[in-house]
């Protein structure tokens, strides 16, 4: 009886190990110590340079600013390889996609993406509609964009590569429980400094 | 002062552009996951040992 008693005890505790470290284990996905970082990629096809209307302020952007998520997060040029279909993708900063426009007062699509983990946009999916999004180019311009809505969406969606028309930005982090998805968030812009 | 950078016109004449991988760590999910549901199991099955155990005394 007694033993029986102790086997019983004993495998209640590993239940409950088990399931303490299962969650442990599921918080951790994001953490930094087990994240799978791809090194930066050159990019291997040729950018095509189209001279700016004139009148148009854009800048490369070094710097992303979310003051209702209290996050402000380096930004660097991210690049895609054909030939892996990867894209450069770091654990500690967001990347601007270089082969979408970058931030201007003119047109199209400014993409940038990171990794859902915490300290870069693992809380991005609580933003709230009409919150900001700051962004700061290498050549001293603000960018000021305003949320209004996400959407989630499969790995092949390429609408923020076609996009034509007024200039918005879109930031994209995963989503879903095996991080199948993609949640792009849309913002358009409100002010050029 | 920085020109622009054609965009999907330019690339998707090479294939498809896939989205960026942009998730946590895949294996640890599954891991997690799997932890889970094999303590789980251990404790219900523990548990209904000891309802049982009860349930035949009576």
């Amino acid at each position: 009886m007694k033993k029986l008693l102790l086997s019983i005890k004993f495998q209640l505790v590993i239940g409950l190990i088990l399931i303490g470290l299962g969650l442990g284990m599921f918080v951790l996905r994001d953490s930094n110590a087990f994240l799978h970082a791809e090194p930066a990629t050159p990019p291997v096809k040729a950018m095509v340079w189209v001279p700016p209307k004139p009148n148009t302020i854009e800048g490369n952007p070094v710097r992303l600013d979310l003051p209702s998520l209290g996050l402000s997060l380096a930004v660097i040029n991210g690049f895609y390889n054909t030939t892996t279909q990867t894209w450069t993708l770091t654990s500690d900063k967001v990347q601007y996609a270089t082969i979408t426009p970058p931030p201007n007062n003119d047109s199209g699509n400014t993409f940038l993406y990171g990794h859902y983990r915490s300290g870069v946009l693992a809380t991005l999916h609580i933003i709230k509609p009409g919150a900001q999004a700051i962004i700061t180019t290498d050549n001293g311009h603000t960018f000021t964009y305003t949320f209004v809505s996400s959407q989630v969406t499969d790995p092949n969606d390429d609408s923020v590569f076609t996009y034509k028309g007024a200039p918005i930005l879109t930031i994209q982090t995963c989503s879903g429980l095996f991080f199948q998805n993609r949640q792009f968030f849309t913002f358009t812009l409100t002010k050029v400094v | 002062m920085y020109g622009k950078v054609l965009g999907a016109s330019t690339v998707t004449g090479t294939g498809a552009i896939v989205l960026p991988n942009t998730g946590g760590n895949l294996a640890l999910t599954i891991a997690a996951i799997t932890t889970i549901a094999v303590g789980g199991v251990i404790l219900l099955s523990t548990v209904v040992r000891i309802v049982a155990k009860k349930a035949y005394k009576a």
